[in-house]
């Protein structure tokens, strides 16, 4: 059956490949030049959410988008990869449960949230996307219908390939179902947002379910706080907050939105103790190009986007650094960072799933 | 002697030179230790056991075994509930003399730790900073870091937290061959190559070190006791917490077989033995916030006819609440020789229709069954009591558990929710998966152990045409 969506939604003819939308990327990928360029294809389009016309043909979910299996009172949902996040946030707060997801990863679809596995607002409190993973149909590069996990909350059965599946970004096949944990929704949800001063005088605001600083080349810095629980509980944290907070609806607004046209989006990783000075040292240094930081200091990650096709500098030295959006020069520098020991047990992984026939590409929208 | 016979001289003289004379046992006499973990039921004579007291030295210990063709099988503590551990013709690496914490970083929030490091003593060493580290598995104050991340352990306060997957940042593994990596979750842009490996019970490869997260400990804690005259209603009380909005931070069953072992021992905690089922549920955070959760909490299991609901008013009455379940296993140990503790997880809403079905299990095979576990993850230990040197009850034993075990299955649940499959439930994996994903973890476990010489016979069913 996976076969034939294949077949279905099969051969789009276009002999180079191109990035849509992105003056800048040009030709993504040339020849067997690019170490990688499945993989490489395949973050875009999860990243991106964007129709990718790739080689000869483009393995698309959108069409997976149906709710497969709803078990609101075990707190677990299984639906189609193609869903929009949107739509079964939607769904599931109808049904007064809820899914810890933010920013960017609204725009994306439940697959691609998956396999971006970006950080998020509320990774401190619920989890980060892995955890909310609890199992996955998948369709292999070599054609074979694989299905992982069950669900309920524990299983340690086997190797725990849901685990592998989040923030492979189409690496190891396409996801065509996605199993979730699902959360009850908090009574209160209250957004504030807390804008000026200057970088020291960011909070960590230990009282609040989410904390995110933000910076933008328009809007300077501000801070999201967000409480959400009890309606008692949520009151009495909003009010120790202080005057200084404006009510806001920030929660679900990017300032590194995963189709920013033309922009390169790194996601760096510093930890707890030096996400301050990296986030300093950005905003300081005013790199060119430099448009928008949205960190998370409960966990230590950050996204920084650049604008208008400018080629940001090195990525912060002491932070492990992705690619969450981005040409392959942004690639190449990013992997220039990486293990080599670790990319050699990827490779093999890889081999084990099957390697993409070079013309095709897992795109998730 | 037979043993020494097959673990060759020239191999344990190198070894030596690694790890010294006491990091060598091959006397069988004093093997007889390792012939087991903490489920009794399955047992093997190691060839050898080494351990090593350095991380150059457990290295140096897996090349001189890879280069050797020995298979070898990692042990923390040997507290392990399905056999992880137990060798067969294969070298014991022991990783309990590698038991430092390198670096804890209070502003970062993380631990650097050595593989053989009690998972209790990373909270003790965290708790001057008002942190700790979160999973807390039963045994926590005799396990290992590696054993808990090697099985993806679990714990009562798991249940909101998350398991060890959920807390460890990055692993140094040893490979089958002696080579090291560090592996991470995923934030270069790779694969969650630390997530692969948390769960993967020693068969590609050993730990080195793991980095760990630290969590701030709560301000405040506190605990209830709902007591029940039937399992089924205390099952619709646990789905109905949850209902209600709440994700306490533990919430654990404990049934009536196992108050009276529990009562009748020096453990009593003052249940009412005519309880049929107890509830203990855990909540934590601001004080004023957790006396609302409470309120709910206790709310939901009087909807479902608890007969009484005590609220922990202070820190002695908590642990006293915990008291049952906490030493539950142990009192069992005094009620009957053996326990074989199942591990099976089921939807939670599944709990009311299953329980009564295990009891009926037991019921037909003859053996008496105590049940205490972590229901708010519909994680089951229903546990078997029994006396091993009774074949024919072991035979019975062996029976019930395949019962439940499917029944569990075919209730939409899985096998082991954190003891991990080990050897003990190799022959339940086809339950669960199908030959093409069962093809696909061999060929996953085959790119990293060729060889085939990391913790054999474990987790994976034997390959077809393999000699099992």
């Amino acid at each position: 059956m996976l076969r034939e969506v294949l077949l279905d939604l099969g051969r789009r003819e276009q002999t180079e490949p191109r990035l849509p939308g992105t003056a800048a990327a040009g030709p993504l990928v040339t020849g067997s030049a690019a170490p990688d360029p499945i993989a490489a294809l395949a973050d875009f389009s999860v990243a991106q959410g964007e129709p990718t016309e790739v080689g000869s043909g483009v393995i698309s979910t959108s069409r997976l988008a149906d709710v497969v299996s709803f078990r609101p009172r075990d707190l677990t949902i299984e639906v189609g990869a193609g869903m929009r996040m949107r739509e079964l946030v939607r769904f599931v707060e109808a049904q007064n449960l809820w899914l810890p997801v933010s920013g960017a990863g609204l725009e994306r679809s439940v697959g691609g949230w998956i396999a971006a596995a970006s950080p998020g607002a509320w990774d401190a409190s619920f989890g980060p996307v892995r955890r909310q993973l609890l199992g996955c149909r998948m369709l292999t590069p070599s054609g074979e219908s694989l299905t992982w996990g069950r669900a309920v909350m524990k299983n340690v059965a086997g190797f725990d390939i849901p685990r592998l599946m989040a923030g492979s970004r189409g690496r190891l096949g396409v996801m065509t179902t996605v199993t979730l944990r699902l959360w009850p929704r908090p009574e209160s949800i209250s957004v504030h947002e807390i804008a000026g001063g200057d970088p020291g005088d960011r909070l960590e605001w230990t009282e609040a379910e989410a904390v995110t600083w933000h910076w933008s080349s328009d809007l300077g810095d501000r801070q999201a706080v967000v409480f959400a629980g009890g309606a008692e509980s949520v009151r009495r944290r909003r009010a120790a907050l202080g005057e200084r907070a404006d009510t806001a609806a920030r929660e679900s607004v990017s300032d590194c939105p995963s189709r920013a046209p033309g922009s390169v989006v790194y996601r760096l990783t510093p930890g707890r103790r030096y996400l301050p000075t990296a986030f300093a040292a950005l905003t300081r240094d005013l790199n060119p190009g430099l448009a928008a930081i949205e960190a998370w200091p409960a966990t230590g990650s950050m996204l920084v986007r650049f604008d208008s096709g400018q080629e940001p500098g090195t990525p912060e030295p002491s932070s492990t650094a992705a690619v969450e959006r981005g040409g392959p020069e942004a690639h190449a520098r990013v992997a220039a960072l990486r293990d080599p020991a670790a990319s050699s047990i990827e490779s093999q992984i890889e081999r084990v799933f099957g390697a993409w026939p070079r013309s095709w590409l897992a795109d998730y929208l | 002697m037979h043993v020494a016979s097959r673990f060759p001289e020239q191999v344990g003289r190198v070894l030596q030179g690694i790890v010294g004379p006491h990091g060598l046992i091959t006397d069988p006499g004093r093997i007889l230790p390792y012939e087991a973990d903490a489920l009794t039921t399955r047992k093997g004579t190691p060839l050898a056991v080494v351990l090593p007291d350095s991380r150059d030295a457990l290295i140096e210990v897996v090349r001189v075994l890879h280069s050797a063709g020995l298979p070898f099988v990692p042990r923390g503590a040997g507290t392990g509930l399905s056999g992880g551990s137990v060798a067969r013709d294969a070298v014991v690496v022991t990783t309990t003399r590698l038991n430092r914490i390198l670096d804890l970083d209070p502003e970062d929030r993380t631990a650097l730790v050595e593989p053989g490091v009690i998972t209790a003593a990373i909270s003790a060493a965290a708790a001057p900073h008002g942190l700790r580290y979160l999973p807390d598995p039963a045994s926590a104050a005799a396990c290992t870091i590696a054993g808990n991340i090697a099985m993806n352990s679990g714990g009562p306060h798991c249940l909101k937290h998350g398991v060890t997957s959920d807390h460890v940042l990055g692993l140094e593994v040893v490979l089958p061959d002696g080579q090291t990596a560090w592996l991470g979750r995923g934030a270069d842009g790779g694969l969650d190559l630390a997530g692969l490996f948390i769960g993967s019970e020693g068969t590609i490869g050993l730990i080195s070190q793991a980095r760990v997260a630290l969590s701030p400990v709560a301000a405040s804690t506190r605990a209830l006791l709902g007591l029940f005259d039937g399992v089924g209603q205390a099952g619709a009380a646990v789905s109905e917490v949850f209902e209600r909005g709440l994700v306490p931070v533990a919430l654990e069953l404990i049934d009536r077989a196992t108050i009276e072992v529990v009562e009748a021992s020096i453990f009593a905690a003052g249940l009412p033995t005519d309880t049929e089922a107890a509830l203990v549920i855990e909540c934590e955070g601001d004080p004023r916030d957790v006396e609302a959760e409470l309120r709910i909490a206790a709310d939901a299991c009087l909807a479902h006819g608890a007969r009484e609901v005590r609220i922990a008013r202070d820190e002695s009455e908590r642990l006293a609440i915990w008291r049952a379940r906490k030493k539950a296993y142990g009192a069992l140990g005094r009620a009957a020789p053996d326990v074989f503790v199942q591990d099976a997880v089921v939807p939670r809403t599944e709990l009311s229709r299953v329980l009564p079905e295990i009891q009926r299990i037991a019921d037909v095979h003859r053996l008496r069954l105590a049940n205490f576990f972590h229901a708010g993850d519909g994680n089951l230990h229903p546990n078997l009591l029994f006396d091993r040197r009774d074949t024919e009850q072991v035979a019975r034993v062996e029976r019930a558990g395949e019962e439940i075990m499917r029944l569990c299955v075919a209730a939409g649940g899985t096998i082991t929710g954190e003891h991990g499959v080990g050897c003990d439930k190799v022959r339940y994996m086809p339950l669960l998966f199908g030959p093409p994903e069962l093809t696909l973890m061999d060929a996953l476990h085959e790119a990293f152990d060729p060889a085939g010489l990391a913790n054999p016979g474990k987790m994976l069913p034997p390959r077809h045409g393999d000699v099992p």
